[in-house]
């Protein structure tokens, strides 16, 4: 019972989390519309999320693709098809782990790091300032993050991808043996212009949830060093989990119903 | 507490509150008039914070009220709040400043945020407020790399930048030393006299509230028991007072003290 307790308890933790960020969400749109006064920190929290997680968004991509590519070519060689290996790996890179283990490590990394900082202005009652000065805290800590977020999370998505392949690419040639042509050929022929819109659709769904969640653990930390411990920590392990959850949504609800048929790369 | 032909600036009315299901606050009176200095003493956790955190809009009173220059701040809320809240200046016991931000910034920071432009005037005006509190030439410094004693006075800047006719003022000289915590006293007696403001000071510092206040209140189990002139206040039979004032750990306020001190209030 004591597992069960504990899976439900988390389970329940991570509503009531999507539920605050929900709530977040929509004080944060009403000022998105008219980000007044924030270019400057949208630009500061761009750098944070979208410059600084390119490192470790490509070592991360670069190896998922090689090892996709290297199974891939193993499994496919016992029925004489390597010439497909560029396109499978093109298509898993592109609409499942490109934005899957982007939106991850941005969870880690981004993520984490800005239920850290707002938990800490939290907890050192910077937070009631800015509400006493008249300052909206969502106006001026969760707009330029949101607004930073939406932009970056797909444009990281896209590197991912061509690193993925990138990386997919030098296992066909340097281990199984695939000309170059043929990887790109299978590339050009499966891989669709859809396939890309459709993981940088989920790295803007997936931004949205790294951010709120991030946020909303932040705002509800309490209690000194350790809560903003807990509360980085929920951040990243909720993030996680909505994430997965979030993409077999996307998959079902927009993937299968709507974009089935596509136009060829 | 007040000048007579004047409204009071700050007035509490029959304020109720609970936290935690602890009834913290069970009908607070308190008016102070413009241009007067008020201490709020008390044991800790007997509800100064909260009494404070009341006045400033950030908590809201379970019953009662808090007229904030004859505008009911207990029921404001979106721009009606925003504006009371303009008139007040707060300086919370840890200073709270923007842990990310110069001292300049974090000054001018009410300033750029409401719209002050171009920029350099909001930075000027600043300065001014820097010079106020004697620290010229810290513009450029983290909050990190200040002293207590320092980040108070940036907070008191940064309180006063908007010109406030109300100051509030959380344990100004917890944590400091005799020397600092007397500038800090000098600060905010000189700026009562040039601004003219009225300003209600928690503090359980005796010392410090026979120096700077017109009329001291005592808070016990929820409740002013006393108030009145530094010398009235001083000369109190009220045993809860004299047990406060001598500081003797025997008398009424032992078990109420013991109760309080697991909870800050």
């Amino acid at each position: 019972m004591g597992l069960l307790d504990d899976v439900g308890r988390t389970m329940l933790d991570a509503v009531e989390t999507s539920g605050r960020g929900a709530i977040l969400l929509a004080r944060a749109a009403r000022h998105m519309v008219r980000p007044r006064g924030t270019f400057g920190r949208i630009m500061e929290q761009e750098f944070v999320c979208g410059v600084c997680s390119i490192p470790v968004v490509a070592i991360t991509a670069l190896f998922s693709g090689m090892v996709i590519s290297g199974q891939v070519g193993l499994a496919l060689r016992q029925f004489d098809a390597l010439s497909t290996v560029g396109g499978v790996t093109g298509i898993t890179m592109c609409r499942e782990l490109g934005p899957v283990l982007t939106a991850v490590v941005v969870a880690g990394f981004v993520g984490g790091g800005m239920a850290s900082a707002i938990a800490t202005m939290k907890v050192n009652e910077e937070i009631d300032a800015l509400e006493v000065m008249s300052i909206d805290p969502v106006r001026y800590l969760v707009v330029p993050r949101l607004a930073a977020m939406v932009v970056g999370v797909p444009l990281l998505t896209v590197f991912a991808d061509a690193v993925g392949i990138w990386g997919g690419w030098m296992v066909g040639r340097y281990t199984l043996g695939i000309p170059d042509a043929e990887f790109l050929r299978s590339c050009r022929e499966m891989l669709m212009v859809k396939d890309v819109w459709f993981g940088m659709f989920k790295g803007l769904v997936f931004s949205i949830i790294i951010t709120m969640v991030a946020c909303a653990q932040g705002f509800a930390a309490e209690g000194g060093p350790e809560g903003v411990g807990r509360a980085t920590m929920k951040s990243v392990v909720y993030s996680s989990l909505l994430i997965l959850i979030a993409n077999y949504l996307v998959f079902s609800l927009v993937w299968r119903p709507f974009l089935d048929e596509g136009v060829r790369m | 507490m007040e000048n007579a032909g004047q409204g009071p600036a700050i007035e509490a009315i029959n304020l109720h509150k609970s936290l935690g299901g602890r009834p913290v606050l069970r009908g607070v009176d308190l008016r102070i008039g413009a241009g007067r200095t008020v201490c709020v003493v008390g044991c800790s956790g007997c509800g100064k914070t909260t009494l404070l955190r009341h006045v400033c809009g950030l908590l809201k009173p379970d019953a009662g009220r808090v007229l904030i220059g004859g505008r009911d701040i207990s029921a404001a809320s979106g721009d009606e709040l925003a504006a009371i809240r303009r008139n007040i200046g707060v300086l919370f016991q840890s200073a709270a400043l923007l842990g990310s931000l110069t001292v300049l910034e974090n000054v001018a920071l009410p300033l750029i945020e409401h719209g002050v432009r171009p920029l350099a005037k909001a930075r000027e005006i600043a300065r001014e407020c820097l010079r106020m509190v004697r620290l010229e030439g810290y513009e450029s410094y983290m909050p990190s790399e200040l002293s207590g004693g320092m980040r108070k006075r940036v907070g008191v800047a940064r309180a006063i930048v908007e010109r406030p006719g109300i100051m509030l003022y959380d344990e100004p000289t917890s944590g400091l030393d005799p020397v600092t915590g007397a500038t800090i006293l000098e600060l905010i007696r000189d700026l009562r006299d040039r601004m003219n403001v009225a300003s209600l000071v928690i503090t359980h510092d005796m010392e410090a509230a026979y120096r700077i206040a017109d009329g001291i209140a005592m808070l016990h189990e929820g409740r002013i028991v006393e108030s009145g002139p530094p010398d009235a206040f001083r000369a109190s039979a009220n045993p809860v007072v004299r047990q406060f004032v001598e500081g003797r750990s025997e008398g009424p306020m032992s078990g109420a003290h013991a109760a309080g001190a697991r909870r800050d209030g």
